[in-house]
């Protein structure tokens, strides 16, 4: 969509907001004044003059009022809802395009579910509602919403059962220049009771000679010449750049790599008022961090 | 609780036994590690010297000045295929490292040799294997490293003692590797 086009819809939509904010503001306006005994006619006479006789359908009245401030209230925030899942998405995607990026919704995972279970082990449900698709000559991303089934007990002892957020983010796949025939998971540094003590002895892990790299990350591959081939000094020290809450996974000639946060679209992009230079800059930092990540993974 | 308190010498007993047990095996997976390692390198290290003749053959003709390097790596070749134990191949293996680096530099000085097409093929096939190779010895290192680490670590070393593990040997690293510059680099300079 042309980007005049969008932002007259912005426009639009803004109005709408605002123009039902207005109506349920003028309606609790009104309501708070009849009550007000120094004015000529309050709200109560109002109400006496109309329904006197029958004090049920005052209360009825009031009812369906306070209705009508709540309906005017939800449909002005379900302008803003139209503009996030719509409009501001649109807004990225153009922006997008400008860098060579191609965006669009997605509706089922382009990632196999082994992968998924790095980035939110055992899990239950995708949601798709915000899920979204970001592609350019070097990276393939998708935005997850990926959720557990949780079982809590409450008060009387019966057991219930809840979704439970574990990921949300993006995971992104980066094509290799070179095929490294191995699996290779490099994950957040965590203690190893055998480093102190050998009685256990994990011959998938792979110890590397960057104290730096050793102290921020673990690296496990079946393959320990391939890996180390992969994990050479000079992109030992890159990595280093790259944060370790999500594992960086890499299979032959593929990497992973999991990034927790919130749909761009949704961070850049504002509602009241016309997109700054500042937001298009935000999206464009986004951009060329994945490209930053790919020059450092390929 | 009872039957903590009647027992609990047979329980420490039990928890000694299995300690010393798991500390047994550690040491053996380690050692296999080392094994292994030495297994992988030793089979790209023989990869490697089965190109050498073919270098040889193709740069000798070039390098005439270079007469003695290329003796001395064609008998260290030899010295290598034949080396019996663990410690002469890494030595062998040390100072070929050495020897082939040297070449590799002094070739710079022979721009006829870099138009040879076979010559670049081998050069290209020299390079993977030479990255190969650099991998295996720092695996091999750290596989040795843990080794050793465990051989000589209270208490597993008393294990070690009495089964009679003994510290391993590592490869040296040559000095081009370290600066993480390898015969690759050396040949496109």
């Amino acid at each position: 969509m042309d980007l005049f086009l969008i932002n007259q819809y912005r426009k639009k939509l803004l109005f709408i907001h605002f123009f039902y904010l207005f109506l349920a503001a003028l309606m609790i306006i009104i309501f708070f004044m009849g009550w007000d005994k120094y004015l000529y006619i309050g709200f109560k006479d109002i109400l006496n003059v109309i329904f006197s006789k029958n004090e049920e359908w005052a209360g009825w009245f009031l009812i369906v009022y306070a209705g009508l401030v709540i309906f005017f209230i939800f449909l002005a925030f379900k302008q803003k809802k139209i503009y996030d899942s719509e409009i501001r998405f649109e807004l990225c995607k153009n922006i997008l395009s400008n860098f060579g990026v191609e965006c669009e919704k997605a509706n089922n995972s382009f990632f196999d579910s082994n992968i998924l279970e790095f980035y939110a082990r055992d899990y239950d449900d995708i949601d798709y509602s915000r899920s979204h698709i970001i592609k350019s000559n070097h990276f393939f991303g998708q935005y997850f919403d990926i959720n557990k089934e949780v079982e809590t007990r409450d008060s009387d002892g019966n057991i219930q059962t809840h979704m439970e957020n574990v990921f949300s983010g993006y995971i992104f796949k980066f094509k290799l220049e070179k095929n490294y025939d191995c699996n290779i998971s490099i994950k957040k540094n965590s203690f190893h009771l055998s480093d102190i003590l050998p009685i256990t002895y994990d011959k998938s892990r792979i110890k590397l000679d960057n104290p730096n790299f050793e102290k921020k990350f673990d690296v496990y591959s079946e393959n320990q010449i391939n890996a180390r081939i992969y994990l050479n000094q000079k992109r030992m020290e890159n990595l280093l750049k790259l944060d370790n809450k999500n594992p960086l996974i890499i299979l032959n000639d593929i990497a992973f790599y999991g990034i927790s946060m919130e749909p761009i679209y949704l961070i850049a992009i504002p509602f009241y008022r016309e997109i700054k230079e500042k937001e298009i800059n935000e999206i464009k930092e986004f951009y060329d961090i994945l490209e930053g990540i790919y020059e450092i993974l390929k | 609780m009872e039957f903590i308190q009647n027992n609990w010498g047979w329980i420490l007993l039990g928890f000694v036994i299995i300690t010393i047990v798991l500390m047994y095996n550690s040491l053996i997976a380690r050692k296999n590690m080392v094994e292994n390692m030495f297994g992988s390198i030793d089979a790209l290290l023989k990869q490697r010297y089965d190109m050498i003749p073919n270098l040889v053959a193709s740069v000798r003709e070039y390098m005439k000045h270079e007469r003695e390097v290329l003796e001395e790596i064609t008998k260290l070749r030899s010295a290598a295929i034949n080396a019996k134990s663990d410690d002469e191949k890494i030595d062998i293996e040390n100072r070929f490292e050495n020897l082939l680096s040297k070449l590799m530099v002094n070739i710079e000085n022979y721009p006829q040799l870099k138009a040879n097409e076979n010559f670049l093929k081998l050069q290209e096939a020299l390079k993977d294997i030479e990255d190969r190779i650099s991998a295996a010895r720092r695996a091999y290192n750290q596989a040795v490293t843990d080794y050793n680490n465990a051989v000589e670590m209270f208490p597993a070393n008393l294990i070690a003692k009495a089964f009679n593990f003994k510290r391993k040997k590592v490869f040296e690293i040559p000095e081009s590797e370290r600066e993480n510059v390898n015969v690759g680099d050396l040949f496109r300079k």
